[in-house]
C-alpha cells in the first residue's frame, strides 16, 4: 500500500487523528528520550560525585580514628623506654603490675583502644624467660589480663612482634584474629623501643620490645553503615596487602583479598583494577556485577594513608536507573493522558467537521438517485464546511432549474420528433411500397434518408397496358420537414403526369409548371426521369439539374445519362416555370443495368472529407450476372466501406433497373437493321453503304437501290433535324417483290404525311421551305402510313421492287 | 543421595561402636586446612569407627609449638613433618613412624625477581627469612646444596617482612604461603619461586606418629590408625569437592578465615605428593630408608638435637617400612 493508497483509503477523520496521534507520540517520545537522558547524565554526575564524597569521608573516619589509637600507642612506647626498672621489679611493684598499670591507663584513656601489650624480648638482660603482659576490654567494660608470654603463645614469632621489630619501625599489622591473645578480630599497631641506655639495642639495631595496641574491627562495620549510601549502595575496607577488613559480606572479612575474589569471580580485569586500588592513590571507575553484586556501578577508592589502607565505595547504578525509569514510567504516563484528551479533542473537533460533510455525502446520495430536495445540513457560521455547503446549495438550486429546462426541452424535443416520426411515414408513403414486377424488369431501390425525413425521391410506376415503365430520382433542395413536404407534392404530382405524358420531358415540363409559380420558399428539386418501353427495350430519359446517371450495358460499356456531352444542362423543377427539358432516347439491350442515384451517393465523405466520386460506381455494379439488388448491395456496401463510419450529410437514394426483356424478338426481324444511336451520328454516305449491302445481298436494282436510299435519307433526316431524335432505326423487310419499310425514331411527335403535298408548279424560290422531301416519299412508294406509339414515331413505307 | 546416606550410616555405626571403641587422641600440627583432609575424611567416612577406634582431632593453636603442645599430653597420636618427629623424640618422646603420607616436599623458597634473583646461589650472602622450628633443616640443606650462605631473619606466620620487601626471599609451603602471596596481588612475574623438590632438598613431609610405649601396648589400634587413615586419603583422592567439604565444615566450627577456592588449589597440590608417581620415586605409606638418611643428615645442620639421630628401624614401624 502505496501512501496514495493510505489517504484515498481512509476517511478524513481517520487520517487526522493518526497525522495528530503519529505527531504528537513522536514529539512525547523525543522529550522522554531527551529528559531521560538529561536525568541520567545529571543523575551519574552526582552518583560520581558521592562515590567520590562517600569513599573520602570513610577513608578520612577510619584514618582519624586509627591515628588517634597510633598516637597513643606511639605515647605508650616512649613511656616504657623508660621504665625497663618498673619492669625489672625494681620499684617494689611486679613488674608484671607495672605493665598492667601502664596498659590500664592506656585503655582508659583511649576508648578506641581494645587491648594492647608491652613485650620485651628474651634476648634483653632479665627478660630470658620473656615479657608479654596484655590487657584487653570485655564485654562487660571490664578489662582482662593474659601473658602472652606462655608456651602455648610464642609472642616472639608472632607477627605483631616480629615483623615492626626486624623493620625497625611502627606497623599496622594485617588483619587478625587473636587467638590465646585479644580473641577478637583485630589489627595491631606495634610500636619498637628500646630501654634508653640499651646497649643491647645499640649492638644489634633491634628494638628491646614492642608496645602494641589493638583495636577491634567491629566499629569499622558500624563506620561503614553509618555512610550516607543507598540500599544498593556499599563501601568496604582493604589492607595494604588486599585483605578484605570490612565489608557487608562477613564471612569474606579475613578470608578474601582482592585478588582471591577476582580469582574466585574469574575476574581478570579486577585484578588489574585491585593493584591500582592498592597502590595508595585515589581513583574512581565505572564497573558491572563487580564480585557478583548485580548491576552497573561507580567505584571510588581512596587511601587511609595512616594505616595504608583503602576504602572502597561502591555506588549502585541501579538506583539512578530506577529513579530514571520511575521517571519516564511517570512521564509516559502523563503523556498517555494527554495523548487521550487530545484525541478526544481531535475526535470532537474532526466529527464537527466531518458530520456535515457526511450529511452533505448522504444528500448529494439522495440527489444523484434524483432526489433534488434532498435536506442539505444547516450551514450557519462562516467556515469552508458552511461554505461548501452553500455552495453546494446554490449547485442544487441551478440543477433544479437546469432539470426543469431540460424537462421543458425534453418534451418539446419528443413532440417535434414525433412530428418528424409522421412526416417521414408521410415520405415513406409517396414511395413505392414495392416495386412492380414484371418479367422483362428487374428493380431495386435503397433509400436511407440521413435524418427522420430525407430530401431525396424515387419512385416506379409500371403502364402494365403499355407495358411502359417510369423511373424517377430526384433531390429536393433542403432537408426536413419542409424539404419532405415538397417532395410529397413532387411524388405526388410525378405519378399523375406519368397518367398524362409518354415522355420524360413531357413529365418534367409539367411538373415544373406545376411547382414553380407557387413555390414561394423557392425549393427546387433535381430530378431524372426515364421511360422504357419493356416490349422493344426502348429507354428515353430527360434530366431537370440532376447530374449524369449510370447505365453499365451487357456488352461492357459504360455511359454516363444525360451527361453534357448529351443534353444541355436544364433547370431543376421549381425554379422557372417556363423551363424547357429535353429527353434522350436509347435501345436496351438485354441485361443492360440502369442505377440512378443522387449526390448522396458520389458526395459520400469520409472522415478525410474525401468523397465517393462518380466513377468509383461502375467497379460495384460491373459484375456480370448480378441482379438489380445485389448490384446495389455491392455498391452501398462499397460506400459505406468509403465512409467508414463516418456521419452520414446526405440522403442515399438508390435506384437500379435491369432490362431483362427479349431483344432477340426484334434481332430476329432485323437481319437488315440498321441503327443510328446516337441519331447524330447519322450521315447519308453511312446509311448508303450500309443500303448497298443489303442491296448486293438481296439482288436487288440499282434503281430500286436509289429510289430505297433516297426515301430513308428524307425520312431521317426530318426524323433528327425536325423531330430532334437521338435514336433512330431502321429495318427493311423483303417480301412479294416489295420491301417494307420501318423508321423509328424518339424525336417530337410528328406526322411527316400531315405535311401538305408541294405545288411543284410555283418556282422554286416562291415555294414554302419544306414538304418536299416527303413528297419524294409519296412518290417512290406504295403505301406510307405513320404512328406515335409508346413515345416513338413509327414511319411505315412500301417500296415495289423494279417499278 | 547415595553418598549422604552412607555418611549417616557411617556415623550410627561409628555411634554404635563407640560404646566399646578404643578411645584416642590426635594432634594436628595447624589449624584445620586441606592439608589434613585424609583424617577427617577417615572420621566422617567412619574408617575410623569400623576399626574400632573413637577417634577425636585436634589442632594446635598456630602461636604456640607443637613440640611443646604434644608434650604436654594427652594424644596418642601426632601428624608432624620427620624433623618435627625428631625434634620431640629428641626432646624425650620416643615417636614412631607410622604412616608416612606426604612423600614429597611441597615446600618453595620465594624471591623477589627485581632483587636479581635467578639462581639460589644469588641468594648467598642476601637477607632471608625462615621459620624458626619447622622445616629449618630442609631449608638448611636446599640453601647449603646450592651454595649459599644467607643471613636468616625469623619468619612469623604473616608474610610481612617479605612483603614489606624487609627480606629477599622466604619460605614457603606452596599451597599456603605462596597462594597468599598471590591473593595479595604479587604476580607471577614479580617472583622467582625455587621448589625445594627441583633443588636437592625434596623432603617427606607430614607423617602419622605415636609414642613406642603407645604402639607396644596397643600395636593393633596403631594398625587400625594406618589403615583408616590411608582409607581416608584415597577418599580424599578420589572425592575431592567432599573433602572440601569436610574442610570448609571445620574452618567454619574453628571461625578460622579461609576461602574454598584456596582448600582446592591445596588439595590439589597435596594428592600429587601423597600419591607420586611411579617415576619420581617415592612409595605410598611408607619412608624410604635413603631418605631418612637424608633427613638425618638435614638435621645436622640445626644443632638442635642432644641425642644421636635415632635409626631407621628405631624411627619407623611395621606400616611405614
Amino acid at each position: 500500500m502505496t501512501l496514495g493508497d493510505f489517504r484515498s483509503g481512509i476517511s478524513l477523520r481517520w487520517r487526522l487523528l493518526i497525522l495528530i496521534m503519529l505527531t504528537s507520540g513522536l514529539i512525547l517520545c523525543a522529550v522522554i528520550f531527551y529528559n531521560a537522558d538529561f536525568a541520567r547524565q545529571a543523575l551519574e554526575k552526582s552518583l560520581k560525585e558521592r562515590a567520590a564524597e562517600t569513599a573520602s569521608h570513610a577513608a578520612a573516619a577510619v584514618d582519624s580514628r586509627i591515628r588517634i589509637v597510633a598516637r597513643a600507642v606511639e605515647m605508650a612506647a616512649v613511656d616504657n623506654s623508660l621504665s625497663r626498672r618498673a619492669y625489672l621489679g625494681v620499684g617494689g611493684e611486679s613488674p608484671n603490675r607495672a605493665a598492667m598499670r601502664s596498659l590500664r591507663q592506656l585503655l582508659v584513656t583511649n576508648p578506641e583502644i581494645y587491648g594492647g601489650t608491652i613485650a620485651i624480648d628474651p634476648s634483653v638482660d632479665g627478660f630470658a624467660e620473656g615479657f608479654s603482659p596484655y590487657m584487653c576490654r570485655t564485654k562487660t567494660d571490664g578489662f582482662r589480663e593474659e601473658n602472652l608470654a606462655r608456651e602455648d603463645y610464642n609472642y616472639a614469632a608472632a607477627d605483631w612482634y616480629l615483623v615492626p621489630r626486624e623493620l625497625n619501625r611502627p606497623l599496622w599489622s594485617e588483619p587478625m584474629y587473636d587467638e590465646g591473645g585479644g580473641d577478637a578480630l583485630m589489627v595491631t599497631y606495634s610500636v619498637p623501643f628500646r630501654f634508653e641506655g640499651s646497649k643491647r639495642a645499640a649492638a644489634d639495631g633491634k628494638a628491646d620490645g614492642v608496645q602494641t595496641g589493638d583495636i577491634t574491627l567491629e566499629w569499622l562495620d558500624a563506620l561503614l553503615l553509618d555512610l550516607p549510601l543507598g540500599t544498593n549502595d556499599y563501601a568496604f575496607l582493604v589492607s595494604r596487602f588486599g585483605t578484605i577488613i570490612a565489608h557487608p559480606r562477613k564471612d569474606w572479612v579475613m578470608s578474601e583479598t582482592l585478588f582471591s575474589l577476582a580469582e574466585s569471580f574469574g575476574d581478570q580485569k579486577v585484578k588489574a583494577w585491585a593493584r591500582e586500588v592498592l597502590s595508595g592513590n585515589s581513583g574512581m571507575e565505572q564497573t558491572s556485577n563487580l564480585f557478583g553484586y548485580s548491576g552497573d556501578a561507580w567505584i571510588a577508592y581512596e587511601p587511609v594513608p595512616s594505616a595504608g589502607w583503602t576504602m572502597v565505595a561502591v555506588l549502585s547504578l541501579d538506583e539512578a536507573n530506577t529513579q530514571i525509569h520511575s521517571l519516564v514510567m511517570t512521564e509516559i504516563q502523563i503523556g498517555l493522558l494527554g495523548l487521550l484528551v487530545l484525541l478526544t479533542s481531535v475526535v470532537l473537533i474532526t466529527d464537527t467537521i466531518t458530520r456535515p460533510l457526511r450529511k452533505l455525502t448522504q444528500a448529494t446520495k439522495q440527489m444523484t438517485r434524483g432526489n433534488l430536495d434532498a435536506p442539505l445540513p444547516p450551514h450557519k457560521g462562516g467556515d469552508e464546511v458552511a461554505d461548501l455547503t452553500r455552495s453546494f446549495a446554490a449547485m442544487r438550486n441551478e440543477l433544479k432549474t437546469y432539470m426543469a429546462n431540460l424537462q421543458a426541452t425534453a418534451i418539446s424535443k419528443e413532440r417535434l420528433e414525433s412530428e418528424l416520426r409522421i412526416a417521414s411515414d408521410i415520405q415513406h408513403s409517396f414511395l413505392p411500397e414495392k416495386l412492380p414486377n414484371h418479367p422483362k424488369c428487374d428493380l431495386a431501390a435503397i433509400f436511407e434518408p440521413a435524418r427522420e425525413v430525407g430530401g431525396d425521391i424515387y419512385d416506379v410506376r409500371l403502364d402494365e397496358a403499355n407495358e411502359r415503365l417510369y423511373l424517377v430520382i430526384g433531390d429536393v433542395s433542403g432537408k426536413g420537414v419542409p424539404a419532405a413536404m415538397f417532395m410529397a407534392l413532387t411524388c405526388w404530382l410525378w405519378r399523375h403526369f406519368t397518367r398524362e405524358c409518354d415522355r420524360p420531358e413531357d413529365i418534367l415540363r409539367s411538373l415544373n409548371k406545376e411547382l414553380a409559380p407557387d413555390n414561394n420558399s423557392c425549393y427546387f428539386i433535381t430530378m431524372f426521369c426515364v421511360v422504357v418501353e419493356l416490349r422493344t427495350g426502348h429507354m428515353r430519359y430527360a434530366s431537370a439539374g440532376h447530374f449524369p446517371q449510370a447505365l453499365h450495358c451487357a456488352n461492357g460499356e459504360d455511359v454516363w445519362l444525360a451527361s453534357e456531352l448529351e443534353i444541355k444542362p436544364c433547370l431543376p423543377l421549381g425554379l422557372d416555370g417556363n423551363a424547357e427539358y429535353r429527353g434522350r432516347s436509347r435501345q436496351l439491350n438485354k441485361s443492360d443495368l440502369l442505377v440512378l442515384f443522387t449526390d448522396g451517393v458520389c458526395e459520400a465523405e469520409n472522415d478525410g472529407r474525401e468523397q465517393y466520386g462518380e466513377e468509383s460506381i461502375w467497379a460495384p455494379i460491373s459484375e456480370e450476372g448480378l441482379t438489380s439488388a445485389q448490384a446495389l448491395d455491392r455498391l452501398r456496401h462499397s460506400v459505406n466501406t468509403h465512409v467508414a463510419g463516418a456521419e452520414p450529410s446526405d440522403d442515399l437514394t438508390l435506384l437500379a433497373f435491369r432490362y431483362v426483356g427479349d431483344a432477340e424478338a426484334v434481332n430476329d426481324r432485323a437481319g437488315n437493321i440498321v441503327e443510328w444511336r446516337p441519331a447524330s451520328t447519322y450521315s447519308t454516305g453511312k446509311m448508303l453503304d450500309w443500303l448497298e449491302r443489303i442491296s448486293s445481298g438481296w439482288n436487288l436494282t440499282a434503281d430500286d437501290s436509289s429510289d430505297l436510299g433516297l426515301v430513308l435519307d428524307e425520312a431521317l433526316q426530318n426524323s433528327i433535324k425536325h423531330g430532334k431524335a437521338d435514336f433512330a432505326r431502321v429495318t427493311l423487310r423483303r417480301a412479294d417483290g416489295e420491301i417494307g419499310i420501318e423508321i423509328i425514331d424518339d424525336g417530337f411527335s410528328f406526322n411527316p404525311l400531315s405535311v401538305p403535298i408541294p405545288d411543284l408548279d410555283v418556282p422554286l424560290e416562291e415555294r414554302k421551305a419544306g414538304g418536299l422531301g416527303v413528297y419524294l416519299i409519296r412518290r417512290l412508294t406504295l403505301r406510307q402510313e405513320w404512328k406515335r406509339t409508346n413515345g416513338v414515331n413509327v414511319f411505315t413505307l412500301a417500296k415495289k421492287l423494279g417499278g | 543421595m547415595h553418598r549422604t546416606i552412607a555418611v549417616i550410616i557411617a556415623a550410627l555405626v561409628s555411634a554404635a561402636l563407640a560404646a566399646g571403641a578404643e578411645k584416642v587422641h590426635i594432634l594436628m600440627p595447624w589449624t584445620p586446612q586441606a592439608q589434613f583432609v585424609g583424617y577427617y575424611l577417615a572420621l566422617d567416612r567412619g574408617e575410623y569407627s569400623r576399626r574400632g577406634l573413637d577417634v577425636t582431632i585436634h589442632h594446635i593453636n598456630p602461636r604456640s609449638d607443637l613440640e611443646k603442645t604434644f608434650e604436654q599430653g594427652g594424644y596418642e597420636f601426632v601428624v608432624c613433618s620427620p624433623d618435627n618427629a625428631l625434634v620431640i623424640r629428641d626432646g624425650g618422646v620416643p615417636l614412631r613412624l607410622i604412616l608416612q603420607v606426604v612423600q614429597r616436599s611441597n615446600l618453595a623458597v620465594v624471591c623477589w625477581k627485581d632483587k636479581g634473583i635467578e639462581t639460589p646461589a644469588d641468594l648467598d650472602g642476601r637477607r632471608v627469612s625462615a621459620w624458626p622450628g619447622i622445616f629449618r633443616p630442609y631449608v638448611n640443606v636446599f640453601y647449603r646444596f646450592n651454595g649459599a650462605n644467607p643471613i636468616y631473619l625469623p619468619q612469623a606466620h604473616s608474610l610481612a617482612l617479605f612483603l614489606n620487601r624487609s627480606v629477599d626471599a622466604c619460605v614457603a609451603m606452596v599451597y599456603n604461603e605462596l597462594y597468599m602471596l598471590y591473593s595479595h596481588g604479587v604476580d607471577e612475574n614479580e617472583i622467582t619461586v625455587f621448589n625445594l623438590a627441583e633443588f636437592g632438598a625434596d623432603f617427606p613431609e607430614d607423617g602419622l606418629y605415636a609414642s613406642n610405649t603407645f604402639i607396644r601396648e596397643k600395636p593393633e589400634v596403631c594398625a587400625a590408625m594406618a589403615e583408616a587413615t590411608k582409607a581416608g586419603w584415597i577418599i580424599a583422592r578420589d572425592s575431592p569437592e567432599e573433602a572440601i567439604d569436610a574442610v570448609m565444615q571445620r574452618v567454619k566450627n574453628a571461625m578460622i578465615p579461609a576461602n574454598r577456592l584456596h582448600q582446592q588449589f591445596m588439595l590439589k597440590t597435596l594428592v600429587p605428593s601423597i600419591f607420586p608417581e611411579r617415576a619420581k620415586g617415592g612409595t605410598p605409606w611408607i619412608l624410604d630408608p635413603g631418605i631418612f638418611a637424608k633427613i638425618a643428615y638435614s638435621m645436622t645442620t640445626v644443632k638442635q638435637l642432644k641425642n644421636p639421630v635415632p635409626s631407621y628401624e628405631e624411627f619407623t614401624w611395621e606400616t611405614s617400612r
